[in-house]
């Protein structure tokens, strides 16, 4: 559940839902603060104009003596609370307020004793004039109130609106989350071998989302197709071939029958031989042909493959000895591989016969089985690194391989093999020899 | 033996035909599918030889349609196509087993021979025997005239298995499938390669030969 939930934060939806917040939440800042700053700017000139005023009055007279006497009458009438009026001048100060009030010229003042029932916080403005200096301070409560007007307005409409559209976001990109899960479920399907897989109806629009899903059919339709003719072609080939290679085999057989003993048999045998060469190729050919058009893998099964390597050993164990050969297994450590035991089994066939057929009496050849890798190493004349992607291609053989027998599709018939396991093929140096190794996917 | 061949080729048909009436057998001939359904259907025939590609109905539909008859004979397919879909398709059709064209007369006979004698042998038996060779099954034991001979494990399972169809051809692609539980084609003589170490112990130092080669078939222990 976590993970689905990752996904959906990870989503296309989402992640344009999130960019889009992210957007709107800037512009939206911008204009608050800048719309705060224009605001801000107007309540202060405001304030300054009026402050000016204020001193202009107070000032008015222009001797120490006529400015004191009217501070003092007006701060008499006057609550420090709204307005602060003070004149430092020669004789001391006189005012509604006598405490500290640092700065110049227009400031903001926080006044720290509140036991002088001052507000909260004052626009201040002072002026020197004859005799001293002249402060006027209006309480600042109409900027504070501005404050929390924008916090307000910022909480009310920016608050919601972000909730509400990364809560359409999460919604819209859990619905987009299931029709690709849908579309997902179909490509696994159709990578592991189902051709017949098709989207399910996919709910909502018909957007670009289910467009996506009309080209996935129509494509698996087409591989289907073409699939199924190539199936049908092999078929017919494989019955069309068959059928007089067969009436060949009956020919031979019965012409040895028909011959008295001895006579000829000799050029029999050598017919016969051809025929079973040619149906051993043939046969590759169309396994190949086969494994390669698809398979399908939901018949895999887990293998274990030490031990099928071990089965495959102990049945080439007297063949090799009778080439004087020395097979033998070394098991590192045991896993099971998802496969058909069939096809693995012709595949470890494949490369011993192999090795056997391309190492002069004598050699040896080792396979090894670590978990899923099998490694079949010998001490032959090995291939020239160069050569290598060439022997995977069919009917390919090495020109020295040429007198020996073999149709040159075992390679190719082992490389179609683990493509379908979903498999590495590598052929390496194994100094002097070949190496091949394989790793198959576990269960 | 009365066997059902349906088989569209005429040569393959004759041949396969007149090989089992050769040996004994009695033999009905059908060259398409809806004909040979209705031979299978109306007659009671020990084994079915079946071609996977027929006209009018197809090898697999045929033994499907018997199969849901409730009809039960031995059916063995033959075809053009050996990859281990096909065969599984066939046995999953309800096939009893399967030959991949070109084939052998002597594979063929061998594995008709297997298909309708089935329960032949009891599996419970403890001791196999053939001339004065004598298996037991429990000890795991073999001795020919009181001797023993010590075998490897695959080896006695291969002679457990020729014992096991005594009297009968086993070929080698029957022996790669009971004994090793493959199915596939070698290129090299595997099989030959056991069936003569198996004879260097068994044969060999005694004075007559158990297991027989049978040529173009296989291998065989006279009953």
């Amino acid at each position: 559940m976590t993970a689905d939930w990752r996904d959906i934060l990870r989503s296309t939806p989402m992640r344009l839902t999130l960019r889009l917040v992210a957007l709107f939440l800037v512009i939206s800042l911008l204009t608050f603060a800048a719309t705060w700053w224009l605001a801000n700017k107007t309540l202060l000139d405001a304030a300054e104009d009026t402050l000016d005023v204020e001193l202009d009055e107070l000032s008015a007279s222009g001797d120490p003596k006529g400015i004191a006497d009217a501070v003092a009458a007006i701060s008499n009438k006057t609550d420090p609370e709204n307005l602060i009026l003070r004149y430092d001048g020669t004789h001391g100060i006189v005012g509604n307020y006598d405490g500290a009030l640092p700065g110049e010229g227009l400031r903001e003042f926080d006044p720290d004793d509140p036991a002088d029932h001052l507000s909260d916080r004052y626009i201040l403005k002072s002026r020197d004039v004859p005799g001293g200096q002249l402060t006027v301070g209006e309480s600042a409560d109409a900027f504070d109130e501005l404050r929390e007007v924008f916090g307000q307005v910022l909480s009310f409409t920016l608050l919601p609106t972000v909730l509400l559209v990364l809560a359409a976001g999460l919604l819209s990109a859990r619905r987009a989350a299931r029709r690709l899960g849908a579309i997902e479920a179909t490509l696994d399907r159709l990578r592991g071998g189902d051709l017949s897989a098709r989207l399910p109806d996919l709910p909502g629009p018909a957007d670009d989302l289910s467009r996506v899903g009309i080209g996935i059919d129509r494509l698996a339709e087409a591989q289907q197709s073409s699939t199924e003719a190539l199936r049908q072609v092999s078929a017919d080939i494989a019955h069309d071939l068959k059928t007089p290679i067969q009436r060949l085999a009956v020919q031979l057989a019965q012409t040895r029958d028909e011959l008295p003993e001895g006579v000829a048999s000799q050029a029999l045998d050598r017919a016969e031989a051809e025929v079973a060469g040619i149906v051993s190729t043939f046969q590759s050919l169309l396994s190949i042909a086969q494994i390669e058009g698809g398979s399908p893998r939901a018949r895999f099964q887990p293998v274990d493959l030490s031990a099928l390597v071990t089965t495959m050993a102990e049945l080439y164990e007297p063949a090799a000895e009778e080439g004087s050969h020395r097979l033998s297994v070394v098991v590192l450590s045991r896993s099971a591989v998802l496969g058909d035991r069939a096809l693995l089994g012709q595949v470890i066939a494949n490369l011993i016969e192999n090795a056997l057929r391309h190492t002069p009496p004598g050699s040896a050849v080792l396979l090894t089985v670590d978990g899923p890798r099998l490694t079949v190493a010998d001490t032959g004349p090995g291939i020239p690194p160069d050569e290598r992607d060439k022997v995977l291609r069919r009917l390919y053989r090495l020109d020295r391989s040429r007198s020996t027998p073999g149709s040159g599709l075992g390679l190719s018939l082992v490389e179609a093999v683990v493509k379908l396991h979903g498999g590495k093929l590598d052929l390496q140096e194994n100094a002097p020899g070949l190496r091949v190794v394989i790793t198959l996917p576990t269960t | 033996m009365r066997i059902l061949v349906i088989e569209d080729d005429r040569t393959t048909g004759d041949y396969i035909a007149n090989g089992l009436r050769e040996e004994g057998h009695v033999v009905d001939l059908s060259r398409n599918g809806r004909e040979g359904l209705l031979m299978a259907q109306t007659n009671d025939f020990d084994v079915l030889v079946v071609d996977r590609m027929l006209p009018d109905l197809d090898g697999l539909s045929l033994v499907r349609t018997l199969r849901a008859a409730k009809n039960l004979t031995p059916a063995l397919f033959l075809t053009a196509l050996g990859g281990v879909d096909d065969r599984i398709e066939g046995l999953n059709a309800g096939g009893d087993d399967y030959l991949v064209k070109p084939f052998a007369f002597g594979e063929l006979s061998a594995r008709l021979a297997a298909l309708a004698r089935r329960p032949q042998m009891r599996d419970d038996e403890a001791i196999l025997s053939a001339g004065d060779l004598r298996m037991d099954l429990i000890r795991r034991r073999v001795t020919r005239g009181g001797v023993e001979i010590d075998l490897l494990p695959r080896e006695f399972a291969l002679l457990e298995c020729l014992l096991r169809r005594k009297g009968r051809v086993q070929t080698r692609t029957m022996l790669l499938e009971a004994v090793w539980e493959l199915s596939f084609d070698p290129q090299t003589n595997v099989v030959e390669s056991h069936v003569s170490r198996l004879r260097g112990k068994v044969d060999k130092p005694f004075a007559t030969e158990l297991i027989k080669t049978v040529r173009g078939a296989g291998y065989r222990i006279e009953a």
